[in-house]
């Protein structure tokens, strides 16, 4: 068999962990109040609409009570969280003026390599602030946007005020989006023109540094109609003993006939809470596809939804999650029909190691009005040692008599037949764990592109270690 | 029980009155196995408590559920009536159903022990116009087998909460239809405690009109090997509306176990609406575990392929309607019961 270097890789599980000396610029004391809010804003040099809905969201979120379902959430403390730190830097779209230890932090993440062999453009965020970011020149030719943020409110205030945060994901849509519209601040903003079609994903890696740190990165994209574009996201953050929180928002427009893949690897710390919100609206013959890896984290909650608002939309729908000890994956998908001959599909696949705690919680709504929709929704669990926890809990609202709706899952231990059978083939008990495990989840790997994919696969058999015996 | 008579078909061809049948008896002594119902034990509302101090597991699995259905709290707070009585173990199994027939009460709660090793058939009738909320504890005993069908009955509303709890090795099958009513709520949880228990559900809802339907179907395997079998098909018409939740809990310490439940709708009318929610826990590893649910509708093409072929569209629509609850219908033992209900589904939803 030819040699295929490329395959032998390894990651260090330090490169996510460890972090640097916290040397921001400015940082908000911890908690939140109206003058934080405001802070923010003015550091921003915001418009005073993104100001007003900032201290409307703010207002809703003093309001709301923490949700009771699902994961306990009651070791978060929103009054220790710093909501804004700001490195000490400007952004940047050279590598050489990124500062050496923010730069050396997302060299060894591999950033800047994975930019110069497959990538159409890439983002790089830290804490707060978008310290990098750059397009390829053509892209940018055809009038392709893909911008920071804070920098889009300003360069493209007629979009921003369109989309940002009315249609898709509202302000109070619920208790941390309404956190998340206050102090939101860095992400990508990404604009695909009429029938343009992005070759190469564009990437954002998103990075948390600050201890007792919260992101809040909140990525726009609008692809019109015709146009094509696939994105990635990568997340982590370094361990500390404080716990963190990630609340992102992530909206996309699919418009006519366009076409949206959108894939995320979110490894963040053990002790973060991961509370992000994603959705699509999706138009007319339009596509969105969700790639989601769910590692790291200490608590996830994350069910990217698809609104297919348009006749023949269509929404597919894959993820993997991975819950070690002391983890509470609870992930899962949306689709809601609301449109006649729309599909959608959710493939959610999960593994619990060791007291690892996988919840799929999904949602499938079927309108009146969406004649002829047709759903197919499948989740496997696969459950290794021997307290592992996995609940299915998944909701079908049917309102409709001309849909075709399949829903299946299961749930097994590894089985011990396949193990042994693999022993006897000479393969150690790990490896043999391992290969069963990447089978399982080789319909998510798949979907991605090669050098995420071997992260995905790298870090789940760096967390498997020491799950055998 | 006095209910209007049904003609129905039995067999080929041969008519039979409903009240001819040995089900408009009120008798609680059928075939060989004999039930005791003893005037000290009727109208006992301390039945169930002193039950649950003699068992010590028991007791604790019934005041971890205690709150969660607030019709349980009521009845076994204040019930108005308390029927308790034991089926003794003769070693044989009848095919006469026991009847368990309920009338116009808006609090009964019936605890009916089960002898180890005892066989039995039970058949609930519920009748009444207005409200009615019972309850039901079935306690199972080591080896016993249950077999219980719930009559479907018109009542406009009506709260149901069934439990059963599973000694060693014993089995219980459940049988459930629901037709007619305006809104009805019916629980159904099985607790498999003991090691080597089995349980099955088979539910089939046949909903027309402005019917509202919740229907909860639950397995708590507290125990190793416990196998729990689920499957309910249901057809949706006019304006009807139906909950169907399922859960199969894995306990931490249960091992071996084997848990499947699967939902079928056949949805007729565009104002009908199905939710649908099936539940899996499973906090142990050695398991086997599935579920499934489905929404489907009958294809024109197929429809129109049964009329090419000399059928007419109801009689074509029947048998896709017959066709999808056939796997429920035939697990009810007695084929008059099956022939009735049979009837009921296709003039409820004249097909």
């Amino acid at each position: 068999m030819p040699d295929k270097p490329q395959l032998n890789f390894t990651i260090d599980r330090t490169l996510y962990d460890s972090a640097n000396i916290d040397s921001s610029k400015f940082k908000t004391a911890p908690g939140l109040t109206d003058r934080i809010v405001r802070e923010i804003s003015e550091q921003k040099n915001e418009p005073s609409w993104m100001l007003e809905k900032r201290l409307k969201a703010f207002e809703y979120f003093k309001q709301t009570t923490v949700p009771t379902w699902g994961p306990d959430l009651s070791g978060l403390n929103l009054d220790e969280i710093i909501y804004f730190a700001r490195p000490n830097t400007g952004e940047s779209t050279s590598w050489d003026t990124v500062p050496e230890d923010i730069k050396k932090t997302f060299e060894k993440l591999g950033i800047p390599e994975a930019e110069r062999s497959s990538l159409g453009g890439a983002g790089a965020q830290y804490d707060s602030d978008v310290v990098y970011h750059r397009i390829k020149d053509d892209l940018k030719a055809k009038g392709v946007i893909f911008e920071n943020m804070d920098v889009a409110v300003q360069q493209y205030p007629d979009l921003v005020k369109e989309y940002f945060m009315t249609q898709c994901i509202p302000i109070n849509d619920h208790k941390f989006i309404m956190l998340h519209g206050a102090v939101w601040s860095g992400g990508t903003f990404i604009y695909v023109p009429k029938n343009v079609k992005v070759d190469l994903p564009l990437q954002a890696y998103f990075r948390m540094n600050a201890e007792k740190g919260g992101q809040f990165e909140h990525t726009l994209i609008i692809v019109d109609e015709g146009a094509e574009l696939h994105y990635i996201e990568g997340c982590s953050a370094p361990r500390y003993n404080a716990n963190s929180l990630h609340a992102g928002g992530v909206e996309i427009f699919v418009k006519k006939g366009g076409r949206c893949r959108y894939s995320s690897i979110e490894n963040w710390s053990k002790n973060t809470y991961n509370l992000n919100t994603k959705r699509a609206l999706v138009d007319e013959e339009a596509v969105i596809e969700w790639v989601n890896g769910n590692m790291g984290s200490g608590t996830t909650m994350l069910y990217p939804s698809s609104v297919l608002r348009g006749r023949g939309a269509r929404s597919d729908s894959l993820g993997v999650a991975f819950a070690g000890p002391g983890q509470n994956q609870d992930t899962g998908a949306k689709a809601i029909h609301v449109a006649p001959d729309t599909k959608s599909t959710i493939k959610a696949k999960s593994i619990s190691v060791n007291g690892g705690v996988t919840t799929y919680r999904g949602l499938v709504k079927v309108a009146k009005g969406a004649e002829r929709s047709k759903v197919s929704v499948e989740c496997d669990a696969l459950l290794i040692g021997d307290d592992a926890i996995s609940n299915t809990y998944p909701y079908m609202k049917i309102n409709n008599s001309t849909t075709d709706i399949a829903h299946e899952a299961r749930v097994g231990k590894i089985g011990d037949d396949e193990i042994f059978y693999l022993q006897s083939r000479g393969l150690s008990e790990e490896a043999a764990m391992n290969l069963v495990v990447s089978g399982f989840i080789e319909p998510v790997i798949k979907s991605l592109p090669l050098e995420y994919a071997l992260e995905l696969n790298k870090l789940i058999e760096l967390e498997m270690e020491g799950s055998v015996g | 029980m006095k209910t209007t008579p049904y003609t129905i078909h039995y067999g080929i061809g041969m008519l039979m009155n409903f009240e001819q049948l040995l089900y408009d008896t009120l008798t609680f002594e059928t075939g060989s196995s004999v039930v005791t119902l003893s005037d000290s034990e009727v109208g006992n509302k301390y039945a169930l408590q002193s039950i649950l101090e003699n068992n010590e597991k028991l007791s604790s699995i019934v005041s971890k559920h205690l709150f969660d259905f607030p019709l349980f709290n009521l009845v076994h707070a204040q019930p108005t009536d308390e029927f308790y009585f034991t089926v003794k173990n003769t070693n044989t199994l009848t095919t006469h159903p026991l009847l368990l027939d309920i009338q116009n009460s808006s609090r009964t709660h019936v605890v009916i022990v089960i002898e180890d090793g005892a066989k039995v058939v039970l058949a609930e009738s519920i009748t009444g116009s207005a409200y009615l909320g019972y309850t039901l504890d079935i306690i199972v005993g080591k080896g016993a087998e249950v077999t219980f069908v719930a009559h479907p009955e018109h009542t406009s509303m009506r709260t149901v909460l069934r439990n059963a709890y599973l000694q060693e090795n014993s089995l219980i099958k459940w049988m459930e239809g629901t037709i007619e009513g305006e809104l009805i709520q019916s629980h159904i949880r099985t607790y498999l405690y003991e090691s080597g228990s089995r349980a099955e559900v088979k539910g089939i809802f046949a909903l027309a009109g402005s019917t509202v339907v919740d229907m909860y179907h639950s397995m708590y395997h507290l125990a190793s090997h416990t196998t729990s079998d689920m499957l309910t098909k249901g057809v949706l018409e006019g304006k009807s509306r139906a909950m169907y939740q399922g859960l199969i809990h894995i306990d931490e310490k249960s091992v071996g176990c084997t848990g499947y439940q699967k939902e079928d709708s056949l949805v007729l009318s565009n104002s009908a609406e199905v939710n649908a929610v099936p539940n899996l826990e499973i906090e142990n590893s050695d398991v086997k575990c599935s579920h499934g649910v489905t929404t489907a509708h009958i294809d024109r093409e197929k429809l129109f392929y049964a009329q090419s072929r000399g059928i007419s569209e109801k009689n074509a629509a029947q048998l896709f309607v017959d066709g999808h609850v056939s796997p429920c219908l035939d697990a009810i033992p007695d084929e008059n019961v099956r022939t009735q209900l049979q009837d009921r589904i296709h003039r409820n939803l004249a097909v």
